[in-house]
């Protein structure tokens, strides 16, 4: 597993480059969520287009990402596969998360655009 | 619960229309190749994409539920899977030799208490996927066994 990063005028943005964010990688996915993280400020916007699949481990760990955020950081998500979308819709976490077709989309979107 | 394959209904239709077993140990890496390998059978059967991530959302639960739970302190001890293709859908049987689900009874699967913006809960999602995506569960206790059966509807077009 490995997270790629990089500034988009103030935005940051993390490419997962895994296959898959499952109960195998959800702790070394969180621990390096927060290592790329911190510190910064501003949004964060998570590029999962290469995840083919996530389980309940790794949608937990896609929210401990969102919560050691902090209360004052958005965590925008972009580019779902289609199984990893069922999941967020599953669990309602489509409700949660501002979701973003793909990156592009996601960097046009402002941080307060609905 | 018998270790049959059969198909849910009478008549013809009872009769799966292929099976597949797989034996393997319970812990994440496993669980992982064996998630491939029922893809790659499902993907044999002329299974679409759609269908086989939805196979995979459940298993990969009901699988890690067993790795986390069952096996928890006790070592990874073995998990046996037997799918079988009922052409409109496919039934599942799970057994593993780890501990009894608490109360010997299934999760509910409801939606985590507590959610709200800045703390949401990170886990306990993992039943309400089962219980949405799967019919017919049924959990028995046998011996030191856990048996777990259900089945995973095949809606629309199996190619998918």
């Amino acid at each position: 597993m490995n997270l790629q990063t990089e500034d988009h005028n103030g935005t940051q943005v993390v490419c997962v480059d895994a296959a898959r964010i499952d109960a195998a990688v959800a702790i070394q996915f969180k621990d390096l969520m927060r290592e790329v993280t911190t510190p910064g400020n501003g949004r964060v916007v998570m590029d999962l287009s290469r995840v083919e699949f996530l389980d309940s481990s790794g949608l937990g760990a896609v929210v401990a990402a969102m919560n050691q955020l902090g209360p004052d950081r958005h965590l925008d998500l972009a580019g779902l596969t289609p199984t990893v979308a069922k999941v967020f819709r599953l669990t309602r976490m489509d409700r949660i998360f501002r979701i973003h077709p793909d990156l592009d989309a996601a960097l046009a979107s402002g941080p307060d655009a609905a | 619960m018998s270790d049959r394959s059969d198909c849910p209904g009478s008549g013809s239709f009872h009769r799966p229309v292929a099976t597949f077993r797989l034996a393997f140990k319970g812990e994440v890496m496993s669980v992982r190749r064996a998630l491939r390998d029922v893809s790659d059978w499902l993907g044999q059967q002329g299974i679409g994409p759609s269908h086989r991530g939805t196979v995979q959302i459940v298993m990969a639960e009901v699988l890690n539920n067993i790795v986390e739970h069952a096996y928890f302190g006790t070592g990874a001890g073995p998990i046996a899977l037997l799918i079988s293709d009922c052409s409109t859908g496919l039934a599942v049987r799970v057994s593993d030799k780890g501990g009894p689900m608490p109360g010997g009874r299934l999760p509910d699967g409801t939606t985590p208490d507590g959610n709200h913006p800045g703390a949401m809960n990170e886990g306990g999602y993992g039943w309400l996927l089962i219980r949405t995506l799967a019919d017919d569960l049924h959990y028995e206790r046998s011996g030191t066994c856990n048996k777990l059966s259900f089945l995973l509807p095949l809606r629309g077009d199996r190619r998918e």
